[in-house]
């Protein structure tokens, strides 16, 4: 069931559980029961199962801790190469790249 | 956090600031996919590159097209320059498979894809960015999370609810503004307010 606040539920199923399969079979067949009764839940359905598709496709390829740590010390390292790289000062993007952006 | 299309336009415009919040946006996923296909040792001096590219090119960003599919075409391409460089006798058939041709490209898309989902992610509240990070990218469970975080399970849950309804909200409005079609539907029109906890 899906919380108003700490400690409290409502009589809507839990729908990210339900998509995430971490519901059970009886939670399961009660929110199917409850879907066909309940349009705002239905709706409610529809925002869940995209973000659910998105951010699962999307931690399939992007494996962050590394590769934010990693790019932020890349990031610190092209201030200094592109200070012979530039051609245009006035275009330069030394400025924007500066060491303290995280 | 602007979406990627309006960093583009700020690009195209020479808004010096835009490069840096492009990098904070699409710098880690752009590493990874790099990492994939050139190696770790050299993934991070071909991202400089990207970059560096990205930033002289600018002014040939096409706002009507996706930002991460323009900014991923660049990153494709310096590294396939990078596997043709490279004086090995022996390579990695995986690799250069994976990279070239029509399956490089399907490569290079499924990360402008997840590169979108993770720039779409930054601009939920910190929060909601929390429960979303633990529950897909390090597969927890939401009663998982309840107790990393140390908050009761009805918080979690709705603050799982409230952050993928945003998600899947800030990705339609993004590409309703891409393709030009309305932005109000049935998405926004089923949302349940009085079902969210703080």
């Amino acid at each position: 069931m899906i919380a108003r606040g700490p400690g409290e539920t409502t009589g809507h199923p839990d729908l990210a559980a339900l998509v995430r399969g971490e519901a059970d079979n009886d939670e399961i067949l009660a929110a199917a029961d409850h879907l066909d009764r309940c349009a705002g839940c239905r709706g409610d359905l529809t925002h869940i199962v995209i973000g659910h598709a998105l951010l699962t496709r999307s931690s399939e390829v992007v494996h962050e801790d590394r590769a934010t740590e990693d790019a932020r010390l890349a990031y610190l390292a092209i201030d200094i190469s592109v200070e012979s790289d530039s051609g245009n000062p006035e275009h330069s993007p030394r400025s924007v790249l500066r060491t303290d952006h995280p | 956090m602007d979406t990627g299309e309006a960093l583009g336009i700020r690009l195209a415009a020479r808004d010096e600031t835009a490069l840096a919040d492009i990098y904070a946006t699409y710098g880690p996923s752009v590493l990874a996919f790099l990492r994939r296909h050139v190696g770790s040792n050299e993934a991070e001096d071909v991202l400089q590159r990207t970059f560096l590219d990205v930033w002289r090119h600018a002014d040939r960003y096409d706002p009507e097209k996706r930002f991460s599919a323009w900014l991923y075409t660049i990153a494709h391409r310096r590294a396939i320059d990078t596997l043709r460089s490279r004086r090995y006798k022996v390579v990695d058939l995986e690799a250069v498979r994976d990279l070239v041709g029509e399956d490089g490209r399907d490569t290079a898309e499924r990360f402008a894809d997840a590169a979108d989902v993770r720039a779409t992610l930054l601009r939920l509240s910190e929060v909601d960015q929390e429960v979303l990070r633990l529950a897909y990218y390090e597969g927890l469970t939401q009663v998982q999370i309840a107790k990393r975080l140390d908050l009761p399970l009805g918080t979690v849950k709705s603050r799982v609810l409230r952050a993928m309804r945003r998600m899947a909200t800030l990705m339609r409005e993004a590409d309703a503004v891409e393709t030009g079609s309305p932005t109000t539907g049935p998405l926004t029109m089923g949302m349940r307010e009085s079902s969210l906890a703080g």
